[in-house]
């Protein structure tokens, strides 16, 4: 009996031991963030990034001629001032003349360069991210073809870029000429692949340097540590321009994959910031102010293929009308967790997107919408297009089962079901399901998109040129979005704007929106400061309050 | 012997490349392609762009001969999805921290299980050994996921005494571990248990006591030995399944390890990752069931002249 | 003839099992003794505590077994739990003993050698068990001798040998080797040739006769084979039911059967000299040693059984001085003669 108590007491005071040192350890330093994001990273070269995972990281290493404030609106950063030619096609900039980076070497209207032409000279992989170079500047498709053609030899320091609308006319003056029209060029410059890398560091056609520990950068903090597959560790760039307004010394960002384990780890004190929840956990801290709810540009919406691989019942615009005002969005809604978290979208371009005085879907919206909720004019058109009670509409809805896909598709079901429409579901794996919709073998499937700078880049997703086998394919559409990129003026560009989503959406329900998405996070009450650059959180002045 | 571990190796090759092919082919056969998810919405035309940089629109029966062209030689590609990297390197980096842990969870599983057994075996009373076989049922019903949950709720989030992000200090192996390691306590603790019990009941150990040998020494000397052998027969695969890591636990703690590495590879229909990953678990069981047949050889001399 | 010196004597001893049905009366009072140069047998059927009783005198019962009462005498110390303060000094005193001044050979080489263990690690263990000085090179010396001394070929070689590479021959005699080691003086031997080929055991229970002689121990042989003890031993004890119902020396025994167990066990066995005779086995089967019979123990199988048989244990008859029997039957006969008499 002695034996076993001694073993008892023991045990006791081994767990005593274990248990301080994990509460003493988390206290710790306290100008430090700890910052869990949902996926790993993928690359912090902005010649390469297309992920929101990575700029949350990258925004904080780099600074480019501008950046976007809490509202999404445009701010000067390493640009002091700028020109617009009148026909809107040469832009000059005039950069700030002390931005150094950190290892004290100036920032120069040079590195804008060579980092442009970088990026189009990469290679095929980056295709996506030099999407905006390619559809705005001058030369710039050509230059990037004929480097493809050279693969890993091309230098773009030696090559003649004199073609390319891409210019460093001295230090601190950068030239860009552009072959189209771009009313919101600035607002663009202000993401990550728009950020410049230096000559000696960043190397061409390779992006691991990224990921090494030591290189200069001239935004806010430095990389002190990376695995890609685990964490980054940034520490405070001291030579950063506003180094001064710098709070928060070191920021961790730790790659947490699971939701339920982010929400944990929050709960354990063991993150100060959670930016992967899932919508369960956002809704039970619903009404707390450790939820922050950050503004990110995009829609949940429903994508007919009146295609030629669609249905024929697709190419009937009162079905398609049908469809839509059988929907009670309200009710939807309601179900995933209210409009706090999933405001309803009557547009079909979601919130936070500007428009000129106001924000585009502010301004859409004035004049009303026509398809709310009504059942009962839906069966009218279903009647008329010959589908009633005998002969009822059939239709198959596609959808990935992940997150709230399978509640939105039931409600669908439920309240087509109530208009008379059979509605079978097809529910694939999201690998299968985005393959599956390029190749227009669908019906109606639902959709999202995300972009953060116009709203021409939502309408432009059903072109028939940026589909693979287009679902909605329409001259008519094409010939409208290519009408306006001609337009050099903001407002005329926007009305057009206005006129191509009315079209595609309340005139021929191409597509069916449904709501915004909001991006839940959750932050530890003692912390202040955390604001939004553009869509992105940033924490360079956060504070920790006791 | 040489012989014996010769004729492994080459049945293990064939049965390497058996499983390398299999996996080749049907892993083009599933429908997807590695350029479509939640967080890569490119255009089609990116996608399509991609495709042919990475060859996969050439015919199945070139990119397979063309892939095992370059494995033989010690290419195994670059990732899909992470691209630039080598995969290679992402098995590298991935795998100390998963083999650690394995390692971890082997060591409890053994330890715990051999003791747990051990005592059930040699216990007088009726409790001990209904308590034992109540914790092996309890591993083995109860999913590794729900408990690693309940420890994380119970241990990280109300107690705080343990932490459960990454394996950063000695302290954040002991949820995982746990976690892994139940089951296979649950099964070693029967398996030490009963063949301990079998072993005490044999003819020799009468026969080793009469030659006067303390009791604890007839234990040691005579039982042990023969008891292990199951034992080691279990533990040999258990050690490959451990090292190569769980994707629950993994995902779970935020572990930046392989196992995780494997399952969403799959998901994300990255081909070369997928097939390195194959290869390398395949090489590394059958190694590890070499060894344990070795050991076993060892153990047991009347295996080994074969 | 000289006073040899008794090396062990058992007095009324009792062995029981705790079991899930009850408790198993294994020996229920047995008494003899054996004197050193002499070969004592033991013969009886499965279960009739032949092998039971000598496990207790060894210490090795199994857990759920128990020495009831009785005493142990061995070499003048009282070796029964009785004997000692407690189990612990009764399992010291014990293991200085076992594999040492009384050894056992076993049953069956395959099953009692350890299989994963050589040959010459299971005799060293034996020695050095009892001789913990002497380092290993002269552990193996020793053992090499040892496996020379019982007739095992090429010891050098075979010391490192594993029990299945040995025939079943050879095995038995590593057995033999292992009690031998350390020259006990008591040597119990439980049936150790019933497993292996007949022409073998010739050798074997040679070898065994051999030993006694050159060492002057004592030995015991147990076995159900009377064919086996018929050569060999000096006296015999014939168990029955937990008991011995008679015992006697060799000749006595076969010429002179008192007890109708022996008598019927000698119709059972093939006698060559007699052809053609059809053997009789005894009806019946052994009792049942969970609820052991009152009276004699072989009542329910005797032919000529009588009322009292059934009802209380017979006395032992002497019938010369060293022959005696647990019979009513004497009673009777001797009542007879005393009426005949007058």
């Amino acid at each position: 009996m002695k034996r076993a108590s001694a073993i008892l007491m023991a045990i006791v005071m081994f767990i005593g031991m274990i248990a301080s040192e994990t509460t003493a350890s988390a206290q710790g330093n306290d100008s430090q963030l700890t910052v869990a994001v949902g996926y790993q990273f993928t690359t912090f070269d902005p010649a390469l990034n297309t992920e929101i995972s990575n700029a949350y990281v990258m925004t904080h290493l780099f600074s480019g001629m501008f950046r976007k404030g809490p509202e999404g609106d445009v701010i000067n950063d390493l640009c002091e001032s700028y020109d617009v030619s009148d026909d809107g096609l040469t832009y000059t900039f005039h950069m700030v003349p002390d931005a150094v980076w950190s290892d004290g070497v100036p920032v120069t209207a040079y590195d804008f360069e060579y980092s442009y032409l970088r990026s189009l000279s990469y290679g095929v992989e980056n295709a996506w991210a030099i999407n905006d170079f390619v559809s705005f500047i001058e030369g710039a498709e050509e230059y990037s073809a004929a480097a493809q053609q050279e693969g890993n030899a091309f230098d773009c320091t030696v090559a003649d870029h004199s073609s390319v609308g891409i210019e460093a006319a001295d230090a601190v003056t950068l030239v860009l000429k552009l072959k189209a029209p771009c009313v919101y060029l600035t607002g663009l410059m202000a993401s990550c692949q728009w950020m410049p890398v230096r000559e000696d560091f960043g190397v061409q056609h390779e992006s691991l340097w990224a990921f090494e520990s030591g290189y200069p950068t001239n935004g806010a903090y430095t990389l002190a540590e990376c695995n890609e597959t685990e964490k980054a560790v940034l520490i405070k760039n001291e030579n950063y321009r506003l180094a001064d307004e710098v709070t928060m010394d070191t920021i961790t960002f730790l790659c947490m994959a699971d939701e339920e384990a982010q929400a944990m780890a929050y709960k354990a004190g063991e993150i100060d910031v959670a930016l992967g929840i899932s919508s369960e956990t956002a809704i039970a801290y619903a009404g707390t102010d450790e939820l922050w709810m950050m503004p990110q540009p995009s829609n949940y919406f429903l994508v007919i293929n009146s295609g030629s691989t669609g249905p024929e019942w697709a190419k009937d615009v009162n079905v398609r009308r049908a469809l839509a005002l059988a929907i009670n969005k309200d009710a939807l809604v309601s179900v995933l967790g209210g409009a706090d978290f999933y405001p309803i979208l009557n547009g079909y371009v979601p919130e936070g997107i500007a428009g000129i005085e106001d924000s585009f879907r502010a301004e859409g919206d004035a004049d009303g919408y026509t398809l709310v909720y009504d059942p009962e004019q839906a069966k009218e058109l279903l009647a008329q297009a010959g589908y009633d009670a005998g002969n009822p509409l059939h239709i198959s809805y596609k959808y990935s089962n992940s997150g709230i896909h399978s509640a939105v598709a039931t409600m669908l079901q439920q309240m087509w079901k109530a208009v008379g429409i059979d509605v079978q579901f097809q529910n694939v794996e999201s690998a299968v399901f985005y393959d599956q919709l390029d190749q227009g073998d669908f019906e109606i499937a639902r959709y999202g998109y995300g972009a953060v700078d116009n709203a021409i880049q939502y309408l432009e997703l059903w072109t028939t040129a940026m589909q693979v086998v287009p679902a909605v394919d329409v001259p008519e559409f094409d010939q409208m979005i290519a009408d306006v990129r001609t337009i050099a003026d903001p407002a005329e560009f926007n009305n057009a704007l206005h006129a191509a989503e009315d079209y595609l959406v309340e005139e021929n329900v191409y597509v069916i929106p449904l709501f915004n998405f909001n991006t839940p996070a959750l932050v530890q009450p003692d912390i202040e400061g955390c604001t939004i650059t553009g869509i992105y959180p940033y924490f360079a002045y956060t504070t920790i309050t006791e | 012997m040489g012989k014996y571990l010769v004729k492994r190796l080459l049945i293990g090759a064939v049965t390497l490349l058996a499983l390398a092919t299999i996996t080749f082919f049907l892993m083009h056969a599933i429908p997807g392609s590695p350029f479509a998810g939640e967080t890569n919405k490119l255009p089609g035309v990116v996608k399509e762009r991609l495709i042919e940089q990475y060859g996969l629109n050439e015919p199945i029966h070139i990119q397979y001969i063309k892939y095992l062209g370059n494995a033989l030689r010690g290419d195994f590609g670059t990732s899909l999805n992470r691209r630039g990297r080598q995969v290679v390197d992402i098995i590298k980096s991935g795998l100390p921290n998963t083999a650690r842990l394995g390692a971890v969870a082997f060591c409890i599983a053994i330890g715990v299980g051999i003791l747990l057994g051990t005592v059930a075996a040699f216990s007088k009373h009726r409790w001990v050994n209904s308590a034992v076989a109540f914790v092996a049922t309890i591993g083995v019903s109860i999913p590794s996921f729900l408990l690693a949950l309940l420890m994380m709720l119970l241990f990280g989030v109300v107690l705080r005494w343990l932490p459960i992000v990454g394996l950063s200090s000695w302290r954040h192996y002991i949820m995982p571990g746990i976690a892994l390691a139940l089951a296979p306590i649950a099964m070693i603790s029967r398996l030490t248990k009963t063949s301990l019990t079998e072993v005490m009941k044999q003819d020799y150990m009468v026969l080793a006591r009469s030659k006067g040998t303390s009791e604890l020494m007839v234990i040691i000397r005579h039982a042990l030995k023969n008891a292990l052998i199951p034992v080691v027969t279990y533990a040999g695969p258990l050690l490959a399944t451990l090292l190569t890591g769980s994707f629950v636990i993994e995902t779970l703690f935020s572990v930046p390890g392989i196992g995780a590495e494997f399952v969403m590879s799959v998901s994300n229909r990255d081909y070369t990752m997928i097939m390195a990953l194959t290869i390398f678990y395949g090489t590394f069981i059958i190694v590890c069931n070499i060894v344990t047949d070795l050991i076993t050889a060892v153990l047991d001399p009347r295996i080994r002249l074969r | 003839m000289e006073q040899r010196k008794t090396v062990l004597e058992v007095k009324n001893l009792k062995v029981e099992f705790k079991t899930d049905q009850g408790t198993v009366y294994a020996v229920r009072d047995v008494s003899f003794d054996v004197k050193e140069g002499e070969i004592l047998g033991i013969v009886g059927e499965s279960g009739s505590g032949k092998s039971v009783s000598m496990l207790a005198v060894m210490g090795l019962l199994a857990d759920n077994g128990r020495i009831a009462d009785g005493d142990i005498i061995f070499n003048g110390e009282n070796i029964a739990l009785k004997g000692f303060a407690d189990g612990k000094a009764y399992e010291k005193r014990m293991r200085e003993i076992r594999g040492n001044t009384m050894a056992m050979i076993f049953q069956d080489p395959m099953t009692f050698l350890n299989p994963v263990l050589t040959v010459g690690q299971q005799l060293r263990e034996v020695i050095l068990n009892h001789n913990p000085d002497i380092g290993k090179a002269e552990a193996n010396r020793r053992t090499v001798e040892l496996m020379h001394r019982v007739g095992i070929p090429a010891p050098e070689t075979r010391i490192h040998q594993y029990p299945f590479e040995f025939s079943g021959g050879m095995r038995q005699r590593v057995v033999i080797a292992i009690a031998l080691a350390n020259r006990p003086k008591l040597i119990i031997a439980d049936e150790p040739t019933t497993a292996l080929d007949v022409t073998i055991q010739a050798q074997v229970l040679d070898l065994i006769r051999e030993m006694s002689v050159q060492t002057n121990a004592a030995v015991i042989m147990i076995s159900h084979d009377l064919g086996v003890v018929a050569n060999l031993c000096d006296r015999i004890n014939m168990m029955y039911g937990g008991k011995i119902v008679e015992t006697g020396c060799a000749h006595e025994i076969f010429h002179e059967p008192n007890h109708p167990y022996t008598e019927g066990l000698l119709k059972c066995v093939n006698n060559p000299e007699d052809d053609g005779r059809e053997l009789t086995p005894i009806p019946g089967s052994p009792p049942d040693m969970l609820k052991p019979p009152a009276g004699c123990p072989f009542v329910d199988r005797c032919d000529r059984a009588m009322r009292i048989c059934k009802a209380q244990m017979p006395l032992a008859t002497e019938c010369s001085d060293t022959h005696s029997s647990a019979c009513w039957l004497n009673e009777k006969k001797r009542r007879e003669e005393a009426e005949l008499h007058g």
